[in-house]
């Protein structure tokens, strides 16, 4: 890390004797500006007691950024998009870049730009989920999100506060998973403070009102000569703490919007993680190398390495594990999540995957991963999107690259920052009726089979019934040559006896 | 031996100087009788439209056309009269002109014409006081802000004089004024003393203050020997008159004005989002989690015009964002309407030619000497000094003959405008 001049900390502390200690931390000086002086916002904001204590507070703060704490920590909040995160010290904080992609996903899907994707699927019969309020479709305005390493959960409620304001989706119901107990819990407060300042729907809200107002009032008031009784204030205090306490637990219950739950991706997943509609992920990509080369001091001292650094020894992948099998030894260590990823969008039935990269090296090396398979190669539509996607690209920024002797187009100004792959509509009905005839095969996919009659029965005419039969025929034919050949072997083993 | 007799060398020098000419008003307050054409074709088609619309309502009712019709209404009944009279007008001198008519007859017409040729003006000119398009501020109440200009102390004292006047006027008409603001040179602000003012500012906090006196604004000549002068020189000083609607602050009207004017793509207030180009300060390094910056920065540049807005206030981008829109929006109409009405101005200059109506000239001169007060702009002379700064009847004459004159001024400036749409049409 190169010294400060003096010059400049001279010029700084001309213009703030506080001026210095940010500059500590931040190693530029107009941004050190702009941090004094929200610290300053902060200070005044909490209401202090007195002058000399919030003199004495900024002082505290101002020494904490001097020893490169992020600021987010220390103000204990993060603006992302429209919302505003709360965050801790063992979480990792949202990045600008993140907020970017996220809402261009969000603009996309409000446009309406990415409809045939999902308007293919519901012409096609609906499988059945584990979940009851999962069935059904994107058409009917439902969407299913699951964003995997949550975090602090701000990919989710940004994409979902914004989906929902613009009401094309009314119904939106959003799964976070996130290996970290401590993410989980600060997911959870963000959630609250969401529903509280009215970026998201809650489902509960007007009934969590009335028990509110049924705890702040109590509908039988006591008698008058009890009034005021210290037993019954008591009471009261009690009844509305348990209600406050059944809020927050309805509010992490699965009957809201957005549910985060602490989960190792890893390890074996429940069925229904892949059948959604979009997945999102801002995984950990920085390799251990990179580490400590490449990120600044703020991150390496204070940000939790779990949400930075895939460690084969943290998630548990390693050769015994069972799900070890679908995650090859050779490759870099930093892309592990991406082959989860992909292997997880294969399996599933989403149509959108975004994944944030650390770089244009790592973006080509996933991109390659994903072009590998050859069931998401030829039925996807790959992108790399950069740090600004909406925007123009600028001067001196390829627009296209080219891997595994495919033309990807990359959108956007900036540094590549994520991949996404959409599943292409064609391409979608024939991976569908390959899964079926699988799973039909396996003798796995009994309900699904039953669905399938269902509709069947419903469209008897359809090209698909008649293509249907055609291989039932098929199949049979080739079962009785296969009997009469066993027949024909048996009767020759006999007679060579 | 010479052949013309000695004549002083000051007599010579004023007869072959062309410096010091007869005074000639190149503006005046006659108005001329008769119309141009292409005024006379926008009133009848304004008219006209007049009649096409009341019959069309006379079925249906329709808010926006009433009103129309309301603006439509006194063009339409200003120009029925001034034919009819035109009419008549032609009639009697068709009958003067015919020999046949008898000389009783003849008399009594001779008597008519000259009171029709005197009732034809005033009609005409209503009728043009009707066309004139009715200022936008009209009928809103105004500040009067006066401030001494080049003349020291004297113009100084002066501008006490017109603030005075001004105050005295507003009471006679039954104006409610109330001075926001009054310095003295020498710190004072109580409006008692002799001391020079350095700037003053009335409120008249009446509806239509605005449209009585803007004709008010410009610079205010006095020739006098001030109280301080111990030779008894005249001195010549300025003080400018500034006259300033007073726009209403709040209003849940403006407001919806504005939320509909962003997506109106004829309102000064929409800029398309094509022609700006945003930057955002980017992590340097490897970004994304490789670093945590609190850059928040928002620079927006609108390509036309190169206007350039910059926000970092706030820690949220998004806000940064919102806020610079809003900046830059602002920004960009304001730039709009002023460019609008420099047009405008120019054309108007363009006609108008030597009287000018910013406050570059001067519009009145105030003659101690002569106990005279002269306006600049309506050539209106009043040898009531004393009368005019009491802000007696004599005011009242020049600030009529002033609003007259920028009727007319104002109806040249339309005509301009439709003779150059006109041309742009031919050319088309």
């Amino acid at each position: 890390m190169p010294r400060l001049p003096h010059s400049l900390l001279q010029l700084a502390s001309k213009k703030s004797p506080l001026l210095p200690l940010v500059l500590r931390g931040t190693r530029d000086l107009p941004s050190a500006i702009n941090e004094l002086r929200w610290l300053t916002e902060h200070v005044t904001a909490t209401n202090p007691p007195c002058p000399r204590f919030a003199r004495k507070r900024l002082l505290y703060l101002c020494k904490r950024r001097s020893r490169a704490e992020p600021l987010q920590y220390i103000l204990g909040s993060q603006p992302f998009g429209e919302l505003d995160i709360k965050c801790r010290p063992g979480v990792l904080i949202p990045r600008p870049e993140t907020e970017a992609y996220t809402s261009h996903l969000a603009k996309l899907l409000i446009n309406g730009e990415l409809d045939e994707q999902f308007s293919l699927s519901s012409e096609e019969p609906v499988p059945p989920f584990p979940k009851a309020e999962w069935r059904g479709r994107s058409v009917e305005g439902k969407l299913r999100i699951l964003d995997v390493c949550s975090g602090s959960g701000c990919i989710s409620l940004l994409l979902h506060s914004l989906l929902s304001k613009s009401g094309r989706f009314p119904h939106i119901k959003t799964v976070g998973l996130d290996i970290s107990p401590k993410a989980i819990a600060l997911a959870n407060e963000n959630l609250f403070l969401a529903i509280q300042n009215k970026h998201i729907p809650s489902l509960h809200f007007q009934s969590q009102d009335v028990q509110l107002a049924r705890a702040l009032h109590p509908s039988s008031s006591p008698p008058a000569h009890l009034r005021g009784h210290k037993l019954l204030k008591f009471l009261a205090s009690q009844k509305r703490k348990t209600e406050e306490k059944t809020q927050k637990l309805q509010l992490s219950g699965s009957n809201q919007p957005i549910h985060f739950a602490q989960h190792n991706i890893f390890s074996s997943l429940p069925k229904w993680a892949g059948d959604v509609d979009i997945i999102i992920s801002n995984p950990p990509y920085i390799s251990c190398s990179a580490f400590y080369t490449s990120t600044s001091r703020s991150v390496r001292k204070y940000e939790p390495r779990l949400a930075l650094v895939p460690d084969r020894n943290d998630y548990g992948v390693d050769a015994s594990n069972r799900i070890s099998r679908f995650i090859s030894r050779d490759g870099e260590e930093s892309d592990i999540f991406y082959k989860r990823l992909l292997w997880l969008y294969k399996r599933g039935e989403a149509s959108v995957l975004v994944m944030e990269v650390g770089g244009q090296e790592q973006a080509l090396r996933v991109v390659g991963l994903a072009l590998k398979k050859k069931q998401v190669a030829g039925r996807n539509r790959v992108e790399i999107w950069r740090d600004e996607p909406g925007v123009e690209a600028q001067d001196g920024e390829e627009q296209f690259v080219s891997v595994e002797g495919r033309v990807v187009p990359v959108r956007g100004a900036g540094k590549m920052r994520s991949v996404v792959l959409f599943r292409v509509s064609e391409m979608v009905d024939r991976k569908k009726e390959g899964v079926g005839e699988k799973k039909a095969k396996n003798g796995k996919g009994k309900v699904w089979n039953k669905e399938l009659e269902c509709w069947e029965e419903k469209n008897k005419e359809s090209c698909w019934d008649v293509k249907r039969r055609k291989d039932q025929e098929k199949r049979r034919s080739r079962r009785q040559k296969k009997k009469a050949r066993r027949r024909g072997e048996g009767i020759v083993g006999n007679a060579s006896q | 031996m010479f052949g013309s007799p000695w004549i002083c060398r000051r007599c010579i020098n004023t007869y072959l100087k062309p410096g010091k000419r007869r005074l000639l008003r190149f503006s005046s307050t006659i108005s001329h009788g008769s119309f141009s054409p292409a005024l006379l074709a926008r009133a009848r088609s304004m008219a006209s439209e007049h009649d096409r619309l009341s019959k069309e309502t006379s079925e249906t009712f329709d808010a926006k056309v009433s009103r129309r019709i309301g603006e439509l209404k006194s063009v339409a009944a200003a120009l029925k009269e001034w034919e009819d009279t035109r009419n008549s007008l032609s009639e009697l001198n068709t009958l003067l002109n015919d020999p046949t008519t008898d000389s009783e007859l003849r008399e009594l017409a001779i008597e008519d014409l000259a009171t029709t040729a005197s009732e034809l003006d005033t009609l005409s000119r209503n009728l043009a006081t009707s066309l004139t398009p009715k200022h936008p501020f009209e009928d809103l109440p105004c500040l009067l802000e006066i401030r001494p200009g080049v003349g020291g102390g004297e113009a100084g004292l002066f501008a006490g004089d017109l603030l005075r006047m001004y105050r005295a006027y507003c009471s006679r008409k039954n104006m409610r004024a109330s001075l926001l603001k009054f310095e003295t040179e020498d710190g004072g602000s109580d409006a008692s003393g002799d001391s020079p003012l350095q700037e003053a500012i009335l409120e008249i906090d009446v509806p239509g203050a605005y449209g009585k006196l803007r004709s008010e604004a410009g610079v205010h000549r006095v020739q006098r020997v001030p109280a301080t002068e111990n030779k008894g020189r005249t001195h010549t000083s300025a003080v400018a008159v500034l006259v300033l609607p007073s726009l209403p602050t709040s209003g849940t009207e403006g407001q919806e004005v504005w939320e509909a004017d962003l997506k109106d793509p004829n309102s000064d207030y929409y800029v398309n989002p094509t022609d700006v180009r945003t930057d955002v300060m980017r992590a340097r390094g490897a970004g994304g989690q490789h670093v945590n910056t609190t850059d928040s920065a928002v620079r927006l540049t609108h390509i036309p015009t190169n206007t350039v807005v910059s926000m970092q206030d706030s820690r949220s981008q998004h806000q940064n964002r919102e806020r610079a829109w809003q900046l830059l929006r602002s920004k960009l109409a304001q730039a709009r309407r002023e460019a609008r009405e420099e047009e405008v101005a120019r054309l108007r200059r363009g006609v108008i030619g030597v009287a000018k109506m910013g406050r570059g000239d001067k519009v009145r001169t105030y003659n101690y000497g002569q106990q005279r007060v002269t306006d600049h702009r309506s050539g209106l002379s009043v040898h009531n000094l004393d009368d005019v700064m009491e802000g007696g009847d004599e005011l009242d004459k020049i600030i009529d003959s002033v609003k007259t004159w920028l009727g007319e001024r104002e109806i040249e400036g339309l005509l301009a405008e439709d003779e150059t749409t006109a041309a742009a049409n031919v050319t088309k």
